[in-house]
């Protein structure tokens, strides 16, 4: 899979976290590059419908829109968008809901380890 | 109430058909025993008068034969006499007798016993005396004894009996007519022989002339008496005759029984139809009033149950108008409810009516009813239930009302305490992954990294722990608060010091936010120096976090009266007016974007306060110059009294 660009959208109201992401997602490397960062529903949007990222990882609890709501707006408008959530507190609620949504998967922040990989595996090539 | 004028009607029949079967059947009974009475009257008159007409029969002949002896044996005067004598005494009836001599075609009376004794007295010429005139004529002509025409004199009636005076008694009719020198009469006392006959009697002879008198009211016998081969008649009347006496007793007995069964019966009946009255009535209130419970046990919902309870009241009772009113708390009478029209208090009898709505043994409110009528006792007296009832269905109204509102409370303290709960997770697992996603990536490409982002990975493990820690310390603070273990010992302190000291800790909170100092060289305070600097820590915690990077927090010490007075101010989005009050509840958190973006768990105020209130300093909050938040706190600057003292200490 490498060598095959895979292209992120990060999006997380913490700035912490969203700089902790982008540092391992560069450390890993091997294709995988944050395309852009944003730390809103409304921002994500824009960022979204111009960059056309290959996954989108979304926190859930942020002010405004919701992780599970952005992830609403965007498979309505794109319905195999691979979207991973990424939370600090996720709840079997919150996974079913997701999942019925379609998103991805559902990681928490403790395993931000598990990103790269969640990336390849729901980057272009899946 | 209207009681039916038929049913009343209905009810009285039976009591009058008794009473008309008694009625008739006594004058039935009465008849009966007029009836049978006079039957057996009727036998005993008819007896009577068979023996009296025996009788007359009987005195008269006996009498005939007295004369015809005293004619046949005592021709002279003297013999007459003597004869004579003996016989009256003999015979009851006969009062007098007379001895005539024929003279010159007539008879004169030549002696007489006793002497003087009516028509018959001595001298008397008896073809002269018109009543004797017949029997003379036929004594005298006929030479056979006689008897007839009654002789009415001043002293009484008398039949007279004749025989005639003749030589030879047993000489053939002829010889004895020829020979007829006299006659010796007798008088009969016709009321004495007529008296054993109860009533009057007429005793008629033959030649028309009668005896006695009668009266033809009553019923009449009649009897034909043959003397001496003549019929007389005898009449009779039985007096008095009619209803006997013991048939009007019947009757008026039977009557008067039957009156007062009629009337005891009536009244009876009609008491008894009162009281049916009254149960049918009682019965209906009392289903008026389950009617009226099972209504108030319908709802819980005292804006459904009261227009429910008093249109169904007026519509039960009647009424005019129906309203409740309710004391509230300030003890004044609000009306809650009303239905139809209110009359004025005075209207003759049909007042407005008041009724208490009790609860144990006080007033809760009033059921005020405007009746248009006359309520009676009963109506009252279920209406006084009705409303007890109202009033224990509007104490359960209440009471679900305030269990409603303390579930509601439970239910949005629960919501609060998940909310906590999900933001402290959240916070404590950012700040966690934030320091040990930074450590990691150091520790694993410190050499790739160049030295710009290590400084700033570090930078960022600093700040997440910094926040790590003041999150700790206010959960720590707030559980030790809740479970009153943590003792704020105030004391003399310079506040200026204790604040100039915390400042210095406080830079992880700060970030990249500039800070200002307006601190007073010494400021006494009576304060707990670990109670002001959580305090100091919250605020400029808060401030940091509401407030944009870069933007300059505030903090201000100085004296004010004798108040030693801390001010932190910030210049971000300040705090909505309305929203000041609730800011410092546990897990409150506003909703808005600035509050939303920031890590926090919603106990920093209420630890906060908790932490004022145990030092005696007041909190308040307020909009700062260029419409950032300003807290101010408070502190006295010397110990209150010796009780609040001990009661601090207690704490």
């Amino acid at each position: 899979m490498t060598g095959v660009p895979n292209r992120a959208l990060i999006v997380d109201d913490d700035d912490d976290m969203r700089f902790l992401l982008k540092s391992i997602i560069e450390r890993a490397n091997e294709g995988l590059e944050v395309a852009a960062e944003a730390s809103g529903g409304d921002e994500a949007l824009v960022q979204w419908r111009a960059l056309r990222p290959d996954v989108v990882v979304l926190d859930h609890r942020m002010p405004g829109t919701t992780g599970l709501q952005l992830a609403e707006q965007i498979l309505a408008e794109h319905p195999t968008q691979s979207i991973i959530l990424f939370s600090a507190y996720l709840d079997d609620e919150l996974v079913a809901r997701a999942d019925q949504l379609g998103i991805r998967a559902c990681i928490s922040k403790d395993r931000y380890d598990d990103i790269p990989e969640a990336l390849w595996r729901y980057g272009p090539a899946a | 109430m209207a009681v039916r004028a038929g049913g009343l009607t209905a009810r009285r029949l039976p009591a009058i058909a008794v009473g008309s079967v008694l009625a008739a059947g006594s004058v039935l009974g009465a008849l009966a025993v007029a009836s049978a009475e006079d039957a057996e009257r009727r036998a005993r008159l008819d007896d009577a008068a068979e023996a009296l007409a025996e009788r007359v029969a009987d005195v008269v002949e006996r009498h005939v034969v007295e004369v015809e002896r005293l004619a046949a044996v005592a021709p002279s005067p003297a013999s007459f006499r003597i004869d004579a004598l003996r016989r009256l005494g003999a015979v009851d009836e006969i009062t007098a007798f007379a001895l005539a001599e024929r003279r010159t075609g007539a008879l004169v009376v030549v002696a007489t016993v006793p002497r003087e004794a009516g028509v018959l007295r001595t001298g008397a010429d008896l073809a002269a005396v018109d009543e004797l005139e017949v029997i003379v004529e036929r004594v005298v002509t006929e030479a056979d004894p006689s008897a007839g025409g009654p002789v009415r004199s001043a002293d009484g009636e008398y039949i007279t009996v004749a025989a005639p005076v003749v030589a030879d008694v047993a000489a053939p009719e002829a010889a004895r007519r020829a020979s007829v020198s006299g006659a010796v009469l007798g008088a009969v006392d016709a009321r004495r022989l007529l008296a054993p006959w109860e009533g009057t009697a007429l005793l008629v002879a033959p030649d028309g002339r009668s005896v006695g008198a009668i009266e033809t009211e009553g019923r009449a016998f009649r009897r034909s008496v043959e003397i001496q081969g003549r019929a007389w008649q005898l009449l009779l009347d039985a007096p008095g005759h009619g209803w006997p006496g013991q048939a009007w007793l019947v009757l008026g007995a039977g009557l008067s029984a039957a009156l007062a069964l009629a009337i005891a019966f009536h009244v009876q009946l009609r008491r008894r139809h009162r009281a049916e009255v009254q149960a049918r009535e009682r019965s209906r209130q009392l289903e008026r009033i389950a009617d009226a419970g099972a209504r108030l046990q319908q709802s819980l919902d005292l804006s459904e149950l009261l227009p429910a309870f008093c249109v169904a009241l007026s519509t039960d009772f009647d009424l005019r108008g129906v309203a409740v009113s309710l004391l509230d708390e300030h003890g004044e009478i609000q009306e809650a409810f009303s239905t139809g029209e209110r009359l004025p208090d005075d209207l003759d009898g049909t007042a407005s009516i008041e009724l208490p709505l009790r609860r144990g043994f006080r007033a809760v409110g009033i059921l005020s009813l405007s009746p248009g009528r006359v309520l009676d006792h009963a109506e009252l007296t279920s209406l006084q239930a009705l409303a007890d009832l109202l009033a224990v269905a509007m104490s359960n109204a209440q009471l679900y009302e305030r269990e409603q509102l303390n579930a509601a409370r439970l239910r949005d303290l629960d919501a609060l305490k998940n909310a906590f709960l999900g933001t402290v997770s959240h916070e404590l697992r950012t700040s966690m992954t934030a320091i040990m996603g930074f450590g990691e990536l150091l520790a694993e490409s410190w050499d790739e990294l160049d030295e710009s982002r290590r400084r700033e990975m570090a930078d960022r493990i600093r700040r997440s722990a910094g926040s790590l820690r003041h999150l700790v310390d206010d959960l720590l603070d707030f559980a030790r608060l809740e479970q009153e273990r943590l003792r704020v010992s105030p004391r003399a302190v310079d506040l200026a010091r204790i604040v100039r000291q915390t400042v210095d800790t406080l830079s992880p909170l700060l970030g990249r936010h500039e800070i200002a100092l307006s601190i007073a060289d010494s400021v006494p305070a009576h304060a707990d120096p670990v109670a002001v600097e959580r305090i100091l820590a919250n605020l400029v915690s808060n401030a940091a976090k509401y407030s944009p990077e870069g933007t300059v927090v505030t903090i201000s010490v100085q004296p004010v009266g004798d108040r030693a007075r801390l001010v932190v101010a910030d210049q971000g989005p300040g705090i909505p007016a309305e929203e000041r009050r609730r800011i410092f509840a546990r897990f409150y958190r506003l909703e808005t974007p600035a509050v939303v973006r920031t890590r926090g768990a919603g106990i920093g105020l209420a630890v906060l306060r908790d932490f004022a209130d145990r030092s005696g300093a007041t909190v308040d909050v307020d909009e700062a110059e260029g419409g950032g938040a300003r807290f101010t706190v408070d502190f006295p600057t010397s110990a209150p009294a010796a009780r609040d003292d001990h009661m601090a200490e207690a704490t």
